[in-house]
């Protein structure tokens, strides 16, 4: 007995070793698994969206221009660039209104020196101390020519709160953007940053509205003769 | 470089347009058909464009503006591109107004109808005034038309006997439809910006340019971003004359100061 005894206890560290190294196998999992959630889109550090709120995702519509047919390389190239563009407006977006921390080396990457000075004079963006910050769209519409030139609309809303107060912002920017040695960069661009708004039902919607509501009146007076000549019906029924 | 409707290139291959100020001199020639350097320039306008104020201007010579041609003489300004193509051209333009011109644009009849049908068929231009001139230009055009298509186009851009100011009043014209494109140009790209390249797609099917692809877009995108109502058009002032038998226009000293505010803001 006191020689299996001995064997369990002599047993027994090496049962627990395996549970503690499963143990820690499995945190590291866990870490590895967090790691790449952020690698796949997740709250990057310096992000001040809430990583609880889900963030609209983003709508891509690529189109190539009209013109002259592509050569071989250029059909090759095609998918590549796009993919290009695509991250470029992710980059660059994102930056500016999830995580602000890493605007200014966004818009290093993908900017013209000039145009990134004069971009950064805009003030686009999300207002001062803003958190919390929830997008509720985000598009680009983006059209290739020759794979060397391309347009770039991208449209972006967002709420959150800020300093002053809650804000609600409607941004558009149109980017002109053209490959050289050192990849694509935005050399010009358009912009147009507002409050965000929803959109008031026009004179023409309220007519229809009206119209609508007219013929839904009439229709439940309609059910309500219905109903009440069922009523009747019934009643006749009843008595 | 080989014949086409369409024609336009750097003048100084050296030169960087400086101070955010660009200029290019556009040619209207006469020719029906075929290269459009073997004749006359009918249009002549000098625009400008500023990068740092957003604002451009364009500035119009009268096709009989008598005036020294570098190395040939004295004649109307539309002879200079007859004798040394639009080289010469610039080089009468810029010897004239003392500014220094980065581009020019050379079309004719056949270009620039097919260009307009090209980009749409529709500018929008108001004509309040109807146009008949079947024996010149052969201009048809009813009172308060909004939109002209690529003939109607070319007709007003000719027509001069019809018109009370003759040659200076289509020379204003010829710049009123000039800002009409630029108009249908931000409309266009404001709808869409992929447009921009619908514009590069009908100037590259009509036109040989020695400018690369990629300055091309960025003037065009440079130009999208001039609103219209920041450019203006002088047309230089002139007085009518004689030179031996041939009717002219003498340029007024007062066009020195026009010159001058152009070349210093680069917008009228």
């Amino acid at each position: 007995m006191t020689t299996s005894t001995s064997q369990e206890s002599k047993r027994k560290p090496w049962w627990l070793l395996a549970v503690a190294i499963f143990a820690v196998g499995g945190l590291v999992a866990a870490a590895m698994a967090m790691t790449d959630d952020r690698s796949r889109g997740g709250p990057s550090p310096g992000s001040i969206g809430d990583p609880e709120i889900r963030q609209a995702q983003w709508r891509f519509t690529v189109k190539r221009a009209p013109g002259r047919k592509l050569s071989k390389n250029q059909r090759a190239s095609f998918p590549t660039q796009r993919k290009k563009l695509k991250k470029m407006a992710q980059d660059v977006f994102d930056a500016l209104f999830l995580s602000p921390e890493n605007q200014g080396k966004a818009l290093r990457t993908n900017f013209t020196p000039s145009a990134r000075k004069s971009y950064q004079r805009t003030g686009v963006g999300v207002p001062k101390g803003a958190d919390d910050v929830r997008i509720k769209r985000r598009a680009a519409r983006i059209v290739i020519d020759q794979t060397a030139r391309a347009t770039m609309s991208v449209n972006v809303i967002a709420l959150g709160q800020a300093d002053k107060g809650p804000f609600a912002t409607a941004h558009r920017s149109v980017l002109y953007v053209a490959r050289e040695k050192g990849g694509w960069k935005v050399f010009g661009y358009e912009v147009d940053q507002q409050p965000f708004k929803k959109r008031k039902a026009s004179k023409e919607d309220d007519k229809a509205n009206d119209k609508q509501s007219k013929s839904s009146e009439k229709s439940k007076k309609g059910k309500n003769k219905k109903k009440r000549s069922g009523d009747k019906d019934r009643g006749g029924d009843g008595s | 470089m080989a014949a086409a409707p369409i024609t336009g290139g750097r003048v100084h291959a050296e030169h960087q347009p400086k101070d955010g100020k660009i200029f290019v001199l556009i040619l209207g020639s006469d020719a029906r058909s075929g290269n459009p350097t073997n004749s006359r320039a009918d249009a002549v306008h000098l625009a400008g464009i500023n990068t740092k104020t957003m604002r451009g201007g364009i500035l119009n010579f009268p096709r009989d503006s008598y005036v020294n041609i570098p190395g040939s003489g004295t004649a109307r300004i539309n002879e200079s591109l007859y004798r040394g193509g639009p080289e010469l051209a610039v080089r009468t333009v810029e010897s004239i107004t003392g500014i220094q011109i980065d581009y020019w644009l050379l079309t004719a009849f056949e270009g620039f109808q097919f260009a307009v049908k090209d980009l749409g068929n529709d500018v929008p231009l108001v004509v309040k005034r109807g146009m008949h001139d079947p024996g010149g230009s052969g201009a048809d055009i009813e009172p308060n038309t909004k939109s002209l298509n690529g003939a109607d186009s070319l007709a007003f851009a000719r027509t001069r006997k019809s018109l009370p100011g003759g040659d200076v009043t289509r020379t204003s014209n010829q710049a009123r439809f000039l800002i009409a494109l630029l108009r249908k140009l931000r409309t266009d790209i404001e709808g869409s910006p992929g447009k921009m390249f619908d514009w590069m797609a009908a100037t590259r099917k009509w036109t040989r340019l020695d400018i690369p692809p990629h300055e091309l877009f960025q003037l065009a995108v440079l130009t999208s971003q001039v609103k219209t109502q920041d450019v203006g058009s002088v047309t230089v002032p002139v007085s009518i004359g004689s030179a031996g038998a041939a009717s002219v226009v003498f340029i007024q000293p007062g066009a020195q100061s026009i010159y001058n505010r152009f070349k210093k803001n680069a917008s009228l």
